[in-house]
């Protein structure tokens, strides 16, 4: 289930909210996590209900080995969970995630045959692999007691962040749980969530949703590209992606609100960083957290020398390189990060003092370089999302090529007439009937008003500053409700069947 | 403050979704609910999304059912030849299955005088089942399950776009009703067109049998043949449409010729038995199909060319009856041969 559809908006969301504030209002306190954890898993089987063989699979076995280490507490039997917790989670994963993609490249190594299985990757479950991953090293390590089974099931399978993160601990989700206090409805957290999930929503379906028909012809046109079309493009995915993945994460902290559970940030105005390294300080927190204690810390981090420091991080980007996905694309754009935090951390001296504001010259000075720090920093991010959207490494390549081959075609109004935005129709179709050449112009405005929106947006304050800092009152709740109902509304299209062609 | 905020949200958002629906369920321009009221006109453009509401409220009782190259007739031209309402069940690229589906759903609501049936060739070797009940269709408009309208009564591109589309076609100019779904008037025609659009196979291909796709043209003639047995009272009127000279070279091309020549004369041996059809078979007039200039592509023929069609259910110059079939067939037969070894060489060598 999406949370961007009707039947979650109106049907499922009110009835889990019933259900669990209901059922703790009568002091039926497993009761309700019970069907919390029923609500959740109906929201994953929505996808496809075979998915929940492998999610329950996967609980069992990780709640499982917590068991055993509760029942035989000693530091080999320890040990011996940790190797087994790793390697069935990973080999769990690797089997959904990366069978084929392993073979495929044995294949293309060794010149052999073996039979791909084109198998359906289960929804989520990197996120759910990994959190309950690092449950299971906890447990090891001895930072963590064994839960009950009710409390360890809605921390995994909590609906909010169960499809797409972001990658919360057992640390912040079960002791929420376990706290009767958050049991009672709160109408402070309920309207804050209410906020949340709205600004969640409009990013997703006004924002991402609008500018990824210019993105998805970009990338299946990518040789017919000019130098502009082509840059604009890359720029549009950038703000599609953070759009489409902040969006949803703002969703799910503002459902978690409304439960009174708090859910972490996972992004915190990425574009806005100076550097490489502040950017994976600032995107995708959770999962950068995650290789943070998980990988990069147990490797010795940066404690053991310059050149441990860079095999270490080259190491932690090449995993989440991976980790997004089967493809070679995703492991060169895991290492280009890598790469350039790598140099980062190696930086010294003047700039990373101007970075930092550390006894530098005129104040002006440093923030102009801060500001060209900021711009690099983003078109890095930019073209190095190019190999991440690109189905190929020959695919980004040649994307490559058209970013960097000058030339100027009118390829860019072309690529505005993708958008079809409904609501510029009636001024589009007045100027079609009017002076029909301009019509091109019309959307290329649009585009451009929607970029503009889109990057204002990244340079202000993130939802978490807007929503703190603002009280709900009456003026806040009419803008609050056009957002969402222009988002409800834009959650159903009507599409052109192209059937042959003209 | 709080409080006060979520009780004026929930009531706002209420408000202005419950305003939302109202609109699209008054206007209803994909016609779910009811036939469009007055003074708006029957915009129809999208069959996809408005068939189904049309034949469900639309007052009628002919309805003319095709692919692509039914779209550009005129519903009035059938009206004044045979003293009827007509209404369009159309689907692009239409199978045999999706436009039996149509015609039953129009049975559901009216009592139905006159089928006028343009028959496609290839659309009887296609599923026999309808493709129009599939994936990425606007199901929520097929089915009566009120909860799953939210998809189009809360539809930003229903209300900015069809509904004033719709008023503004219906108050603005002198929209056609009859024109619906017609996209011969934004298209040109001319050999030049044609012959551009049209990428002939270097080499001829194996020529495949005709038992290939027996089976499925026999169920999908049998899913006409059905309906024509079930409504006596219903005067099925068949046309075979005149596809270009390129459509057949194609075919001759792909070495399917005796496939398609199987659907010709079963589907005529067949359906021409029955004493409420009457067959017309146009595709072997050779000063339509082998003049390149009435046509967009190798299947597309103009506006033009439909009126044609229509006229000629006055006369009875084209009619296929179950004695002379098969001198259509042989007809058709030489026409292609002549195609292959003449014709064709005027544009290729």
């Amino acid at each position: 289930m999406l949370f961007n559809s009707y039947i979650f908006i109106f049907l499922f969301l009110p009835l889990a909210l019933l259900g669990w504030y209901l059922l703790n209002y009568m002091e039926k306190y497993k009761l309700a996590q019970m069907f919390l954890v029923g609500m959740s898993l109906w929201f994953y089987a929505y996808f496809n209900i075979s998915y929940l063989a492998v999610i329950l699979l996967s609980c069992a076995l990780n709640y499982g080995m917590s068991w055993l280490i509760a029942k035989k507490d000693t530091p080999v039997f320890r040990r011996i969970m940790l190797v087994m917790g790793c390697v069935v989670n990973l080999g769990v994963l690797g089997y959904f995630k990366y069978y084929d993609f392993f073979v495929e490249n044995l294949n293309a190594l060794l010149q052999t045959d073996f039979n791909m299985k084109n198998i359906l990757l289960p929804l989520g479950i990197s996120f759910f692999t990994f959190q309950q991953l690092s449950f299971v090293i906890d447990r090891c390590r001895g930072e963590s007691e064994h839960y009950e089974l009710l409390d360890y099931l809605c921390f995994v399978t909590f609906f909010p962040q169960l499809i797409a993160g972001p990658i919360v601990l057992h640390t912040e989700l079960v002791p929420q749980f376990q706290d009767k206090s958050k049991r009672r409805f709160d109408v402070n957290s309920f309207a804050y969530g209410v906020a949340w999930f709205t600004f969640g929503l409009a990013k997703k379906v006004l924002l991402a949703d609008n500018l990824a028909p210019a993105v998805e012809y970009g990338f299946t046109h990518i040789t017919g590209l000019d130098t502009l079309s082509a840059w604009v493009i890359a720029l549009s995915y950038t703000l599609e992606l953070y759009f489409d993945f902040s969006g949803y994460c703002d969703m799910a902290v503002g459902i978690g609100k409304m439960f009174r559970i708090e859910i972490p940030d996972n992004f915190n105005a990425p574009f806005k960083s100076a550097s490489v390294k502040e950017f994976w300080r600032r995107w995708h927190m959770t999962l950068g957290r995650f290789f943070t204690t998980y990988v990069y810390i147990p490797l010795g981090g940066s404690r053991k020398g310059k050149l441990r420091t860079v095999v270490n991080t080259m190491v932690v980007f090449f995993l989440s390189g991976l980790w997004h996905g089967a493809n070679w694309t995703f492991v060169f754009w895991g290492v280009l990060h890598g790469v350039a935090v790598a140099v980062n951390s190696l930086q010294a001296g003047l700039s990373q003092r101007m970075l930092s504001g550390e006894g530098t010259g005129k104040s002006v000075l440093r923030v102009l370089y801060r500001r060209m720090a900021q711009i690099f920093t983003f078109l890095f991010v930019c073209i190095a999302f190019v190999f991440f959207r690109s189905d190929s490494m020959a695919d980004g390549i040649q994307y490559m090529k058209q970013l960097t081959r000058w030339g100027i075609s009118e390829r860019i109004l072309i690529v505005s007439n993708c958008l079809e935005i409904p609501e510029i129709y009636i001024i589009s179709k007045a100027i079609s009937m009017t002076v029909d050449s301009l019509l091109p112009y019309v959307n290329l405005a649009a585009y451009l008003v929607l970029l503009l929106v889109g990057f204002t947006l990244i340079s202000g304050k993130t939802t978490r500053e807007r929503l703190t800092e603002r009280k709900l009152t009456i003026g806040f709740s009419w803008k609050l409700t056009i957002l969402f109902v222009w988002s409800v509304l834009s959650l159903s299209g009507v599409s052109t069947f192209l059937y042959f062609n003209f | 403050m709080e409080k006060k905020f979520l009780k004026h949200f929930f009531i706002q958002v209420c408000v202005l979704l419950a305003l939302a629906a109202a609109v699209v369920i008054v206007i209803d321009p994909f016609f779910h609910y009811h036939s469009p009221v007055s003074p708006l006109k029957a915009v129809v453009t999208k069959a996809e999304y408005q068939c189904v509401g049309t034949i469900d409220h639309f007052d009628y009782d002919s309805i003319l059912l095709g692919s692509s190259v039914a779209e550009n007739f005129n519903n009035r031209w059938f009206d004044d030849c045979f003293d009827c309402k007509t209404v369009k069940g159309i689907k692009e690229s239409g199978t045999t299955a999706d436009l039996i589906y149509y015609l039953e759903r129009a049975y559901e609501s009216h009592e139905i005088e006159n089928v006028f049936y343009s028959l496609d060739l290839f659309a009887l070797y296609a599923d026999t089942q309808p493709t129009v009940l599939g994936d990425g269709m606007p199901l929520y408009l097929y089915n009566d399950n009120p909860i799953d309208d939210v998809k189009y009564v809360w539809n930003k591109t229903v209300i900015f776009e069809h509904i004033p589309y719709m008023a503004a076609m219906s108050l603005i100019g002198d929209y056609d009703e009859g024109m619906s779904y017609n996209w011969g008037q934004y298209k040109t025609f001319s050999a030049a067109d044609t012959v551009s659009r049209y990428n002939r196979l270097s080499e001829k291909a194996e020529v495949k049998s005709a038992d290939e796709y027996v089976d499925l043209i026999d169920e999908n003639i049998s899913l006409i043949e059905e309906q024509i047995k079930a409504h006596p009272e219903t005067n099925f009127y068949i046309m075979y449409p005149p596809y270009s000279m390129l459509w057949w070279d194609n075919i001759y091309m792909c070495g399917e010729l005796e496939q398609y020549f199987y659907a010709l004369e079963e589907s005529a041996r067949r359906l021409s038995q029955y004493d409420n059809v009457r067959i017309n078979y146009y595709q072997a007039e050779e000063s339509i199909i082998l003049d390149l200039n009435h046509y967009m592509d190798n299947i597309h023929f103009s506006e033009a060319i439909n009126a044609w069609m229509v006229e000629q259910w006055n006369t009875q110059e084209y009619a296929l009856t179950s004695e002379n079939y098969t001198e259509y067939v042989d007809k058709m037969r030489i026409l292609v041969d002549e195609i292959e070894a003449y014709h064709i060489k005027e544009y290729y060598e």
